[in-house]
């Protein structure tokens, strides 16, 4: 091992939200349980198919912060509540102007905006309430959160559509290796909408009956909802360490990865390299494995070429769906789950693996100790992060 | 990292007679798959490349717009009302907010990440931020464009402001003549500078606003806001 060139930092309160629970208790429990979140809908009446919808109607927010009510930023409020003393703290211990926020989302506020159209077709209005800057564009989730916390520092949302979240991740590490920020509140939010139902359609990209990440079998990706965030601050502790944040793009196609994985491989690289770490440092990937018969082998053979064909791999998109612009931190606070528990999860609906995928899917869950996780997120325009967790500095 | 230099600018403004940028920084494949947004985010893009000697297979690009792809998403929305309606793969992907980064990374084969973000009415001043932490880590250049389209009726009103997009080159080390320094953002008071009428109301106007300073030669403090103190601001000093 050499130094690190860039040092860790401490990820200091996570918290999650999805299909599988509006706690980060009851989603690890489940991941735990091995029970996924999947479940037939209705949410495109046009089409009965497998989603992850969140298990409860959202609550609406504080009255002061109606300004800003969309599913996103209810899920979003509902979800952060359990850190929200966590961030309070840091905002009264560094100032409320030392702390950023950064969020990722890929759909934003278009939920509301489909129904406003709607409306508009209908009844030749838009709905009471509707605002393009507070609920459409992503500065309502901004916002909101600002709001909820009393953050001040620099906030922005990041939208690299599958990876915005784990982007938003990478941008906190640089905020504060960069000086501009002692704490930042990052992560992120998508929420389930016709726009991203039909639009996975048109690609044929939609499983019929649940992703199966990396089996034989796979037939294309499910889609969820949910949110998470994490606390990154420059000096504390926690169950877990930002090693690395690895970023690249592919170059290559809008909406298909580089068939070699090319994008995928610089970007695990580069967070080993921040690291300093060896591959062989690495104790399990969580991978993006959406369950589409192009990604996963694509991304397997990345994974292999970079910490060899022996490391235990899952993609947890079985148990939740794909979040989106969700996926990352949600994925995150999964490694960190990992890490604090030494638990690797099964990788569900992988068996039978295909044979044409090298990698050690791992088809069982596995009790051991887990000090470093890698956790990929690829999206749409070829934008690459792959971040590294590690049980300590 | 106090400052950086702006090495070039670009602008592009859709005029009333609706014309379509060259963006020939995208292949003629590209540029048809591409949206308008895209399209004016490559010229200005290029413009300002080619003023400071930029090379754009090295060059991250920080993407900065207020709503995105919104011809592309609305278009959608039309095609949902439609029972059964599947928008275009091709308009699915162009409807994503990265798309000018994706299509932009395509043609110029960059595979160093490029961020895409929004802030509300600091979306200008978080693109530079980002910019300045991206070269504080790796050195080099970086390009940030901002852009926005009209959002279609019946979400918005399409004659509001014009489609119009703004690009900086920042570099780290000048080489050679840069137009003037800029801090990196902060809070603080500054100059308005004046912009065309039409473009007041365009969601990037802050960005505008600092193109025109740059064009003008001003120095001291320029306002990415409306000019109050919890604004932000960058400084602009003389150039190397």
């Amino acid at each position: 091992m050499v130094a690190p060139p860039f040092p860790a930092l401490p990820v200091t309160a996570h918290c999650a939200g999805n299909a599988l629970g509006v706690t980060t208790l009851s989603v690890i429990g489940a991941l735990e349980a091995g029970r996924t979140g999947l479940r037939p809908s209705l949410a495109d009446p046009a089409h009965e198919m497998v989603l992850g919808e969140f298990p409860c109607p959202p609550e609406p927010p504080p009255a002061v912060l109606r300004t800003f009510d969309t599913r996103l930023v209810r899920i979003s409020l509902m979800v952060l509540e359990e850190i929200v003393p966590e961030v309070e703290r840091a905002v009264a211990r560094l100032g409320a102007d030392r702390v950023a926020v950064v969020l990722g989302t890929s759909t934003g506020g278009i939920r509301e905006s489909e129904e406003a159209h709607a409306a508009w077709s209908t009844r030749g209005s838009l709905p009471e309430g509707f605002s393009l800057m507070n609920r459409h564009s992503f500065n309502g989730l901004l916002g909101a959160v600002r709001a909820r916390t009393g953050i001040r520092g620099p906030g922005y949302v990041v939208a690299t559509a599958c990876s915005s979240s784990a982007e938003a991740i990478a941008t906190a590490r640089r905020m504060i290796l960069g000086g501009v920020a002692d704490a930042v509140l990052c992560g992120g939010a998508d929420t389930l909408c016709t726009t991203t139902l039909r639009g996975f359609r048109s690609l044929e990209a939609l499983s019929p009956g649940g992703c199966r990440p990396f089996s034989a079998g796979r037939d294309g990706l499910t889609l969820g909802e949910g949110a998470a965030f994490l606390l990154l601050e420059r000096e504390g502790d926690g169950p877990a360490w930002l090693l690395g944040a690895g970023e690249s793009s592919d170059a290559h196609h809008m909406s298909h990865p580089h068939p070699e994985g090319l994008g995928a491989r610089l970007a695990m690289k580069d967070a080993l390299a921040q690291a300093g770490l060896d591959p062989s440092a690495v104790d399990h990937v969580n991978a993006h494995g959406t369950g589409t018969p192009a990604n996963d082998v694509v991304e397997a053979a990345a994974i292999g070429e970079v910490v060899g064909n022996r490391v235990p791999v899952a993609s947890t998109k079985g148990y939740t769906g794909h979040l989106l612009g969700a996926a990352g931190a949600t994925e995150a606070v999964l490694a960190i789950a990992s890490i604090a528990r030494g638990f690797i999860p099964r990788s569900l609906g992988a068996s039978p693996v295909d044979p044409a995928i090298a990698a050690a899917i791992a088809t069982e869950s596995l009790r051991r100790p887990v000090r470093t996780v890698l956790s990929n997120s690829f999206a749409f325009g070829g934008a690459n992060v792959s971040l590294l967790l590690g049980a300590g500095r | 990292m106090r400052s950086l230099h702006v090495a070039g600018i670009g602008t592009w403004t859709r005029g009333p007679a609706a014309d379509s940028p060259p963006a020939v920084l995208l292949p003629p494949a590209v540029r048809r798959r591409a949206g308008l947004l895209c399209r004016a985010v490559a010229e200005v893009v290029g413009q300002a490349a080619a003023e400071g000697g930029a090379e754009l297979a090295r060059t991250p690009l920080v993407y900065g717009s207020v709503y995105g792809e919104t011809s592309a998403a609305v278009e959608m929305m039309g095609a949902f009302a439609r029972d059964d309606g599947l928008p275009s793969p091709t308009t699915f992907h162009n409807s994503v907010h990265n798309a000018p980064a994706g299509y932009l990374s395509i043609a110029t084969g960059c595979r160093i990440f490029s961020p895409s973000i929004a802030a509300g009415p600091e979306t200008a001043a978080m693109a530079l931020l980002d910019a300045f932490m991206l070269l504080v880590q790796r050195g080099g250049d970086a390009v940030v464009a901002l852009a926005d389209e009209p959002v279609p009726a019946p979400l918005g009103l399409p004659g509001a402001f014009p489609v119009a997009a703004v690009a900086f080159l920042l570099r780290t080390d000048p080489g050679r003549p840069s137009r003037a320094r800029i801090g990196a953002p902060r809070r603080g008071a500054g100059a308005v500078p004046p912009i065309p009428a039409d473009l007041a109301p365009h969601p990037c106007a802050p960005a505008f606003r600092l193109a025109s300073a740059l064009a003008l030669g001003q120095r001291g403090a320029i306002s990415l806001g409306g000019g109050g103190p919890d604004d932000w601001m960058v400084e602009l000093s003389e150039g190397g």
